[in-house]
């Protein structure tokens, strides 16, 4: 349920960015865009890693948009650190190599 | 002929809520020139996300089932499948950041960065793939 509710927001999310112009009206849409994304991609990693490209291709999508402002590019980037945060942290959950473990 | 040439054929599917973890098929060309262009790079790119995330997943499945033998740490002269996803989890992702710098300033991506990449990519679903988890 989680995982079909996730992919249909991002399915539409990604209908809707060709047809973003440069109006205000479009100001406020790329925001509400990224508070969707900073509030799903929690989840898309918990639940929907397989979501995790239909996220990068809206951040690329949107970082291409010159409508998208500094702050709000810099919130992209954090969304897309997220995601590699999620990498490390399960990396060093099991890193044999990580400091304080024995090593064979 | 372009010399050049990804041919990506990504084949996900989603498990259950325990383990899931993303099935891929893919064959990459390494580059012969000495520097490839970033719109190329880009597409190996955003394969390797894909890979990243499934990554993600198996060191997670690794964590759960650490006996798992597709989890097997080997040792550091001869690594196992989980040293190895590590490796290889860690030079996609230096890679593709070195890729993505380059992108914003327009600069094309060196031979040597790219082909990082690549063999990240190619080596790392067989070994996410071994866990047998559907």
């Amino acid at each position: 349920m989680t995982a079909t509710l996730i992919t249909t927001i991002l399915a539409l999310i990604q209908q809707f960015l060709p047809l973003l112009g440069t109006s205000a009206a479009t100001a406020r849409m790329i925001e509400s865009i990224i508070v969707a994304l900073e509030q799903i991609v929690p989840l898309v990693i918990e639940f929907v890693p397989v979501a995790v490209t239909s996220v990068q291709n809206i951040i690329a999508l949107l970082k291409g948009d010159s409508t998208v402002t500094v702050e709000q590019w810099a919130r992209l980037d954090a969304i897309d650190a997220a995601l590699d945060a999620a990498n490390d942290q399960a990396i060093a959950a099991v890193d044999p190599d990580a400091p304080g473990t024995i090593v064979p | 002929m372009k010399r050049i040439i990804p041919i990506v054929i990504l084949a996900v599917s989603l498990g259950g809520c325990t383990a899931e973890l993303a099935k891929f098929q893919q064959v990459y060309t390494v580059a012969t020139t000495a520097t490839v262009d970033p719109s190329q790079a880009a597409i190996a790119v955003s394969s390797f996300e894909v890979l990243e995330a499934g990554a993600t997943e198996y060191f997670k499945y690794c964590k759960i089932n650490p006996a798992s033998a597709a989890c097997a740490p080997g040792t550091k002269a001869v690594p196992g499948p989980l040293r190895l996803a590590i490796q290889y989890d860690r030079q996609g992702r230096a890679a593709r950041d070195q890729i993505k710098a380059a992108g914003k300033t327009g600069q094309l991506i060196s031979k040597t960065v790219y082909n990082l990449l690549i063999q990240a990519i190619n080596n790392l679903p067989s070994i996410i793939n071994a866990t047998g988890v559907q």
